[in-house]
């Protein structure tokens, strides 16, 4: 039904896509994976020519999208919904008005028929009471799926999603799942791009891996998501996801690092203890009472800290950098005897602790007791 | 604290001021040496004999140049000129036309300064110069120029003679004239009249042709008549040199003395009471001589060129603004250089650059080159304003429409110009209103709106406040109006104003 062959996809400064070949047929529910910045919302939009490819083909049920006429184009995008991040639903239009455009503009509906489809998926979507309201009265989750709503109301074989709960809510995220989800089981061919790791497990037939512009792996999600073949498929998957923050200044925003810390362990599933240890001692103890008094008098401090933590939460790795702070900061934490209280809870919740005095660093694995 | 201080000692720094140019001013002046010192302001009409001869006579004062001498006459009226330097005559007819307070010193300025009539070099009528003079030798042979001479200007007789002109004249005789000099030309109600307009067109008759009057401010008159837009100039015209370089002259018809207006130091004010003086002015603003037909007439010009130029400026706009979002190159680059072009200049140097120089040997009504030229003016406005207008339309909602199967022309029509015009309404309404007030300028190239109006009515009333206020309200009044009605359009196209309710569908 899709063919994608040899596309490429250069910008001036930048390749999103270097080589991409597939073929999907009816029916199938692809989800597309991978880094940020590796092609797959490109890739996405090249299907329906939101974006033109710079060499290769987009077949779509025997129209070539990438050499159609403006009036072949136009039929192409009417048999492919598309779902954006930013719902981009018609401001000016009550959410009914917006279900109804495309089908009366476009393919010929009476305003009735037009209406009374609109509020037949508005009741598939969940939101018939939300008919008369505009755009800007609704949550994110509902716009969403007033969006997919205009897209379905089109009646269009093949739906696209770009990162369709990117811009939600965690709350949110499940009520526009749950109508993607529908959609896959009746059988509508898909593409979707999103980060949604389970769902797109649960939800697809076929997973694409993107890397480095271009589908690295392709396959079952069995295959992706238990047992790669490829190296950095795996690297991915099992990846090591990684928490970074920057200090320039010592009168730094507290609060708001206690915060992405706090938000990068709920992300992680760590367990509250986890957590409160991470922020214990990395707020706490480590800045607070060793690196930050060592930076008195500095105007420009350089304090760069760094949170590794494997899929499932096993082994939580702090990483910590200092290279203009003067002296060794760290130096009391090696010192068994001393009875300080940052140095307890250190050599209590850190192990493998390896501090390189002439390298201005300190790594240790925390452990949540 | 030291806020307040400032405050006070800035009011007492004003107030010391205005004592001290009170007390100089209070000062009578009763001849002509007691002008010719630093710090006295002389008014002159720009370009006038009494311009020529107060520069010569009061080297050592400030000369201040009017384009409206009732305006200068009430700037002396009200102490901000020392005295005003002008033809006799007029002054005297100023005089007797109840300008209050005022004084008209025994001692004239001496130069005597010869009027004749102005004759375009660029006139279609062959000879014209030397036509003339041959008719004024004739009527001055004949005696009818002794007699107007003393109908007009002696007995201040305003009967004007029946001249009768052909019936279907081949040719016009287009003469341009101020209005605002009596005797010479003036405004009798709404009808053009006086010494000149009666010669002018005794002078049609003369050479069988029809006639029309087009009526310029001071400084336009000129420059009218050196581009071809008029044959010749009858209002008071004096035969100065500079002229010479640009226009002809016929011989002299009469001569003109520079006398000097100082402010009556016997002058009592009137023992009207306030209620009396305002019934007085509205009588003699609207009601003598049927002046309300002048003011009626004006304001239905400014409406027309307003409305005019709103319509076609908003589609000269919106057409410039698809030009630039279009995909023809060159379209966008002569599109954006008009834009610039336009808006770097001045509305009256543009109408004035069309009047004279691109439509100035074509007979084309000046009413058409005012809504031509606001609508031009007002079009690059609309077109930038509509321009910001898309720009903050969001990207991603076209982006939607396209995936939707919308053409590029079907979405700029469904989504993007819908939201477009909601940003775009507010701006417009202001660009409007400013456009109307705008128009005030048209009387630069002869064109008889509102403010030209309350001139002509303020140069026979010689009042200062009453027609000027008279003309504010009335601009504002009619600013309001069409501000509600665009107020009304804007509520309109606002979905939130519009009923929860989707059209053409029966709800179940």
């Amino acid at each position: 039904m899709i063919s994608i062959r040899h596309v490429k996809k250069v910008y001036p400064n930048a390749t999103p896509l270097k080589d991409v070949n597939a073929e999907v047929e009816k029916g199938e529910v692809v989800s597309i994976i991978g880094p940020s910045g590796t092609g797959k919302s490109t890739l996405l939009r090249c299907l329906n020519r939101l974006e033109t490819p710079t060499a290769g083909q987009i077949i779509v049920d025997g129209v070539d999208v990438t050499a159609a006429s403006p009036a072949e184009l136009a039929m192409v995008r009417r048999k492919m919904g598309m779902v954006f991040q930013s719902f981009n639903l018609f401001s000016h239009k009550m959410v009914a008005e917006n279900i109804m455009m495309g089908p009366v503009d476009l393919l010929g509906l009476s305003r009735q028929e037009a209406y009374d489809e609109a509020l037949r998926l508005l009741d598939m979507v969940g939101l018939k009471d939300k008919a008369m309201n505009y755009p800007d009265e609704l949550s994110g989750g509902q716009r969403q799926r007033a969006a997919i709503a205009r897209a379905l109301a089109m009646r269009p074989e093949i739906m696209l999603f770009d990162e369709p709960t990117s811009a939600l809510d965690p709350a949110m995220v499940s009520e526009v799942l749950g109508v993607i989800k529908g959609l896959a089981a009746q059988g509508m061919t898909m593409f979707i791009v999103t980060h949604e790791m389970r769902f797109a497990k649960d939800v697809s037939t076929r997973v694409f891996y993107m890397d480095q512009g271009e589908i690295y792996e392709d396959g079952p999600p069995s295959q992706i998501f238990d047992a790669p073949r490829r190296e950095r498929t795996r690297a991915f998957i099992m990846r090591i996801r990684t928490w970074e923050y920057a200090i320039h200044n010592r009168h730094f925003d507290f609060s708001a690092m206690t915060g992405s810390l706090g938000m990068f362990c709920v992300r992680q599933g760590l367990s509250a203890r986890q957590m409160y240890v991470a922020q214990l001692v990395v707020v706490e103890e480590l800045m607070m009472n060793l690196l930050l008094p060592a930076s008195e008098g500095m105007s420009d401090p350089d304090i760069r800290l760094r949170l590794d933590c494997s899929e499932g939460g096993g082994s939580i790795r702090l990483a910590v950098e200092y290279p203009s702070l003067p002296g060794e900061p760290l130096a009391s934490l090696e010192q068994q005897d001393q009875d300080d209280l940052t140095g307890l809870l250190l050599r209590r919740y850190g192990r493998d602790m390896h501090i390189d005095h002439a390298g201005r660093r300190a790594e240790f694995t925390l452990q949540a007791v | 604290m030291g806020k307040k201080i400032f405050a006070a000692a800035l009011l007492l720094v004003l107030l010391a001021g205005l004592l001290a140019g009170c007390g100089e001013k209070d000062e009578a002046i009763t001849s002509l040496a007691q002008l010719n010192e630093p710090g006295r302001t002389i008014g002159v009409a720009q370009g006038s004999a009494g311009d020529v001869a107060a520069e010569k006579a009061f080297p050592n004062a400030t000369l201040s140049r009017y384009t409206n001498s009732v305006t200068g006459f009430l700037a002396v009226q009200q102490g901000k000129l020392d005295a005003y330097a002008y033809d006799e005559i007029m002054l005297r007819f100023a005089l007797a036309n109840g300008l209050e307070g005022l004084t008209v010193l025994d001692e004239t300025l001496g130069d005597v300064t010869d009027v004749g009539v102005g004759i375009s070099r660029q006139s279609d009528i062959p000879d014209l110069t030397a036509k003339i003079d041959a008719f004024l030798a004739q009527i001055e042979a004949d005696g009818t120029m002794e007699q107007m001479k003393r109908r007009w200007i002696e007995q201040a007789d305003e009967t004007m003679p029946d001249i009768p002109l052909p019936d279907d004249p081949d040719a016009v005789l287009t003469v341009g004239t101020t209005g605002l000099v009596q005797p010479f030309s003036y405004y009798k109600g709404d009808q053009i009249w006086g010494f000149d307009i009666e010669l002018a067109t005794r002078l049609a008759a003369w050479l069988g042709m029809g006639i029309e009057f087009r009526i310029y401010d001071f400084d336009g008159i000129v420059p009218a008549a050196q581009t071809g837009a008029i044959d010749c100039i009858l209002s008071n015209l004096n035969i100065i040199e500079e002229r010479r370089e640009v226009i002809d002259f016929s011989r002299p018809i009469y001569t003109s003395e520079t006398a000097i207006l100082v402010r009556d130091p016997s002058g009592t004010a009137s023992g009207q009471s306030f209620l009396e003086g305002l019934k007085e002015s509205f009588a003699r603003t609207f009601v003598r001589e049927g002046r309300w037909r002048l003011i009626a007439n004006g304001l239905g010009v400014t409406v027309v060129i307003s409305l005019l130029a709103g319509i076609f400026g908003s589609l000269l706009g919106f057409a410039l603004c698809m030009v630039r979002r279009g995909r023809a190159l060159p379209a966008r680059g002569v599109a954006a250089a008009l834009i610039h072009i336009v808006q770097g200049t001045p509305v009256v140097v543009l109408l004035m650059i069309l009047y004279y120089v691109i439509f100035g040997s074509v007979d084309i009504s000046a009413v058409a080159v005012s809504v031509l030229g606001f609508s031009l003016n007002f079009g690059v406005y609309v077109a930038e304003m509509l321009r910001g207008g898309i720009a903050a339309v969001d990207p991603g909602q076209i982006e939607a429409a396209a995936a939707l199967g919308y053409s590029r022309t079907q979405t700029f029509w469904k989504v993007t110009f819908p939201q477009a015009a909601q940003h775009f309404l507010p701006m417009f309404k202001g660009e409007f209103i400013g456009m109307v007030k705008m128009t005030s300028v048209v009387g630069y190239i002869a064109v008889q709106d509102l403010t030209k109006a309350s001139d002509i009515i303020r140069s026979r009333t010689m009042e200062a406040f009453f027609p000027l206020i008279v003309t504010a309200v009335i601009y504002f009044v009619i600013a309001n109006l069409m501000t509600a009605a665009l107020s009304l359009v804007q509520i309109r196209i606002d979905p939130k104003h519009r009923p929860r309710a989707v059209k053409g569908v029966r709800s179940k």
